[in-house]
């Protein structure tokens, strides 16, 4: 099997071409290409002149930013744990042996195909006053005086409720369908192992599923919280970042000054920020798992 | 307690299907009905007039189509591209190749948002914001496609690509029919969640098209929407109506779907 | 004109429209919809030498957008030696399409640079500035010169529902709302709406957050001689914080005092399905409440709550974008084209708005238009802002949120005005 060098070398290079190609044009380039702008006042239109540190500076000293910030961690630390806790519970009723099974497997991801965007138009006339499915439902089970409204959208706490609870309710079948499988992948033997011993359900599920789950539970910590740190439609629908931009997450704040502010140069210099806190965010991460792990 | 726990899960799964059905029965209503309780939403008069004015008067079916066609490009280019390159990272041993890995791995910790307002300017500069290609190809480099395929294509016995090249055949066969062929169940997982994850793209088509006649779902919809309404009918309808072929996929590719999202798991 | 989704409520900019002097061929959005003109493709095409075909780029949808198309349509009928092609752009995220359109790499920021002073070619395109509306003019001229054609004004006005009205003894003989023009006359017609009127009936169906509501502020701040909230200069925020925290003093006092439901989803609806006594919109409301079946309606100038008759409103407006090549016959068709559908204003103005041409509201065509004689005069006291290129970032971005949280009573007047002052500073040293 004496393959030529070369003939390795050039055969590897041809099939890892088109993947290179649109890797360095469209994911490194761009990288780069952001550092640069992030060092100029840039328009939609074009480059305008060097400003070195300048956005850098402005950035540390708008509280805007800061606060958007905070809007994207605070959604991490809402929406998070909640994930993870109704995922589990979530797949506990799906692994159950019953005849539903498939059915509940299907209803608890359904909603996860939905487009972002019916989602979050979804998750609008879910919580609008007077004619939303939830004050409507409140109102119906007695829930709610007849002449009263909550206005889920307008008060800045109950508008967080609500993202998180339709985000939740759109997203969770990801997390599902990890424990789910991960589940299905415990040995039955470990169980009958337990019952045997005389364990009951609830010592079966603390004692055993639940360490047996903590891999899968570290890498949807993990991975959760950098798409709940990514958060930017179904806030911007639902409630426009507002009131006074108390819910407008980062990607929102980045988005405006670029497209809306027509200020590139001050977007990127954020986008740079934004890269290095999912950074530091997936770091710690790693750290808090291997440290365990140790 | 069987009983509680039977009920409980039957209320959960009712929870979370019943904003589905309420959106199936809301866009089948007539427009500016009086809504007073909930059970306004429910009753008659049905009427599909809504269906008809949205498909007719509005580009919602140009959409679904652009989605469709961004979706099927993005899924056969990324996975076609994904597989020869987790082949060459798996298979041939050529130099710098534990470069190549990092260089590829590194691609996991950009994420496509702290990119997007450079990327804009690297379309413009190639010129091809507003056009399928401009929605197609940012999209196309999936370092985790590689890294998921690099280690199915690991399973595979050095052995078998020995006798296949003893019998004479060339690279291109031992990738097209015999590797492919046998790491079939991983690119099909793979194909989906990149269908659904360009299904779902919303921020660069934001971003990068302004023509109406390019729009995919995520981004046209907002912009046939009132935000101050209270009229559901006609939203529901458009949500429906884009819903309804993804739901359709999803009832068809149910096991492969599960299957990559299980996937997805490993790259923790 | 509908009001659509969040990014575009935001949106009548003074540079609403674009009339694009380059060639058709050329516009980088060869892609865009072109089918408004309908069978008129290129049939002209053997005397090229002769026909001038210009690229308008236009940003309306729904009624707005059939009107421009039949005014179009009805142009290149009448005008063989030019033809008009029409590109629509979404509204959703037109402020980005205009500047990377127009810009083109050209010049610093879309503004009035981009824009070009329309006076050399306006006599040879036939074009009377006296024959236009002096106040609309003038929010056209800068620094003397003309830059912008207007075709309408769409001011904030008054509607409300005869038969509401009626139940409560407020309407008049003459059909008009009794109504005392002064804060404690317009307070007093609410609460007597409040208390005649049965609970279901909100007095004033109103947004209770962004566009509407912040119009009715600029309105009552101008009323009361307030200035622009920007210097002449656009140099500095110059905010007049009494005259401001007053209006919106007033305006609070009405969400307080419950004459307007609180965050209604569709004030709109609540209006048109009789649940609603009276509102407060835009003209281009007009057309919809008309279409509304067994909505009797009236129309009026909005009341004179302080001083002096001032109403937030917009225009319209035709301009000429720089381009490369400066073709003076070019420039002169689109003005030829601008200035003709400011005549024929009364087709515009199916949609509500008022024409910019007094002449068109003399025409008999106009005043068949139910409703539109009635508002008409509000076009002469449109208290419009200076010309900004950051105008509407100065609303959204630094005034409208602040607002919102005095109807919301959640910050008081004046804490909200205070706030705003800063705010406007930084968009505009930005």
């Amino acid at each position: 099997m004496q393959m030529n060098r070369w003939r390795a070398d050039a055969q590897a290079l041809l099939f890892l071409l088109p993947f290179l190609v649109v890797y360095v044009v469209f994911t490194i380039w761009p990288m780069i290409k952001g550092l640069e702008m992030s060092f100029y006042k840039w328009t939609l239109i074009k480059k305008m002149k060097y400003v070195g540190l300048d956005n850098y500076n402005q950035m540390l000293q708008d509280t805007a930013f800061w606060s958007a910030v905070w809007h994207s961690l605070l959604f991490v630390i809402l929406s998070t744990p909640a994930m993870i806790v109704l995922a589990i519970v979530l797949a506990l009723i799906a692994n159950r042996r019953s005849r539903l099974q498939k059915f509940y497997r299907s209803v608890f991801f359904l909603p996860s195909i939905l487009s972002v965007a019916v989602a979050s138009f979804l998750g609008l006339f879910i919580f609008q006053p007077y004619t939303g499915l939830l004050n409507t439902l409140l109102h119906l089970i007695g829930l709610l005086p007849d002449n009263k409204e909550i206005f889920w959208l307008n008060e800045t706490n109950l508008a967080w409720i609500a993202v998180t609870l339709l985000t939740l309710w759109w997203t969770v079948g990801f997390n599902f369908i990890l424990y789910l499988s991960a589940m299905q992948d415990i040995p039955e033997d470990v169980y009958e192992a337990a019952r045997l011993d005389g364990a009951n359900d609830s010592q079966i599920f603390w004692r055993i599923t639940l360490p047996m789950l903590s891999g899968i539970t570290k890498t949807i910590t993990m991975l959760q919280i950098i798409a709940s740190f990514k958060v930017f439609l179904q806030i911007y629908i639902m409630t426009g970042g507002g009131p006074l931009d108390q819910t407008r997450p980062i990607i929102q704040y980045i988005w405006q000054t670029g497209f809306r502010e027509n200020n590139l140069g001050y977007a990127s210099a954020m986008s740079y920020m934004l890269f290095v806190i999912l950074l530091v965010l997936s770091a710690f991460q790693y750290w808090l798992n291997n440290r365990k792990g140790a | 307690m069987k009983w509680i726990i039977r009920l409980f899960s039957m209320l959960l799964a009712l929870l979370f299907i019943f904003p589905l059905i309420w959106m199936l029965i809301v866009s089948v209503k007539v427009e500016g009905m009086k809504i007073t309780t909930l059970l306004d939403w429910f009753t008659p008069p049905y009427s599909f007039a809504v269906y008809q004015e949205v498909m007719t008067q509005t580009k919602l079916m140009q959409w679904v189509w652009n989605s469709f066609f961004v979706a099927v490009c993005v899924m056969v280019l990324t996975v076609l591209m994904a597989a020869m390159a987790g082949y060459a990272m798996s298979k041939i041993n050529f130099r710098y190749k534990s470069f190549m890995f990092f260089f590829i791995l590194a691609g996991l910790l950009i994420p496509g948002e702290a990119i997007l307002i450079p990327l804009y300017q690297v379309a413009k500069d190639l010129d091809i914001l507003n056009s399928y290609q401009g929605l197609i190809f940012p999209v196309l480099a999936s370092p985790f496609a590689i890294i998921i395929l690099k280690s199915f294509f690991d399973g595979v016995p050095n052995d078998l690509i020995e006798s296949v090249q003893i019998d004479g055949g060339g690279i291109w066969r031992i990738f097209g029919s015999i590797m492919l062929p046998l790491v079939r169940p991983a690119l099909a997982s793979m194909a989906i969640l990149t269908f659904i994850g360009s299904w779902n793209n919303f921020l660069w088509p934001f971003l990068s098209v302004t023509d109406d006649n390019l729009y995919t779902l995520p981004m046209g919809i907002p912009t046939l929407m009132d935000q101050y309404t209270e009229d559901y009918v006609k939203p529901m309808v458009i949500n429906t109506i884009s819903s309804i072929p993804i739901m359709i996929l999803f009832l068809i590719f149910e096991r492969q779907i599960v299957k990559g999202i299980s996937m997805s798991g490993i790259k923790g | 004109m509908k009001r659509r989704f969040g990014f575009l409520v935001a949106a009548v900019l003074v540079l609403s429209m674009m009339l694009s002097a380059c060639s058709g061929g050329n516009s980088n959005n060869g892609g865009a919809n072109e089918a408004a003109n309908g069978g008129s493709e290129n049939n002209g095409a053997p005397a090229a030498g002769e026909k001038i075909t210009l690229s308008y780029w236009t940003l309306f949808s729904g009624g707005d957008g059939e009107n421009m198309d039949a005014l179009i349509a009805e142009f290149n009928k009448t005008h063989p030696n030019i033809e008009i092609k029409n590109t629509k752009l979404e509204w959703a995220e037109y402020y980005t399409k205009l500047i990377t359109a127009v810009g083109n790499g050209n010049g610093p920021d879309i503004g009035i640079s981009h824009v070009t002073g329309l006076d050399d070619v306006a006599d040879a395109a036939g074009v009377d500035w006296g024959t236009y509306n002096e106040n609309l003019l003038n929010a056209t001229v800068v620094d003397g010169k003309h830059y912008a054609v207007p075709i309408d004004t769409h001011p904030l006005i008054m509607y409300y529902n005869k038969k509401l009205l009626r139940d409560a003894g407020l309407l008049g003989e003459d059909g008009k709302p009794v109504l005392e023009q002064s804060a404690d006359g317009f307070t007093t017609f609410l609460s007597t709406l409040k208390e005649k009127l049965p609970s279901s009936v909100t007095p004033f169906a109103f947004e209770s957050k962004d566009q509407d509501p912040y119009r009715l502020w600029w309105s009552l701040y101008k009323q009361q001689g307030g200035n622009d909230v920007i210097s002449e200069d656009q140099k500095s925020a110059e905010i007049d914080a009494d005259k401001a925290a007053k209006a919106a003093g007033y305006i609070q006092d009405l969400y307080v005092k419950g004459f307007i439901k609180k965050n209604d989803p569709d004030f709109y609806k609540t209006f048109q399905s009789g649940a609603g006594a009276i509102t407060m919109t835009g003209v281009w409301a007009t057309g919809t409440w008309e279409s509304t079946k067994g909505l009797e309606f009236g129309a009026m100038p909005i009341p004179k709550i302080f001083d002096q008759e001032a109403t937030w409103g917009d225009s319209h407006t035709i301009v000429l974008p720089v381009t490369k090549d400066e073709d003076p016959a070019k420039r002169q068709a689109a003005l030829t084209f601008a200035n003709w559908v400011a005549d024929n204003g009364q087709i515009w103005a199916k949609a509500g708005h008022i024409p910019s041409k007094p002449a068109v509201i003399e025409k008999q065509e106009f005043k068949d238009m139910p409703y539109r004689s009635d508002y008409v005069a509000v076009a002469d006291t449109v208290a419009f802002g200076n010309p900004s290129t950051k105008s509407w970032q100065i609303r959204d971005l630094a005034i409208v949120k602040y607002l919102n949280e005095v109807w919301a009573n959640k910050m008081t007047p004046a804490d909200a005005i205070a706030k705003m002052q800063p705010e406007i500073q930084k968009v505009i040293d930005q």
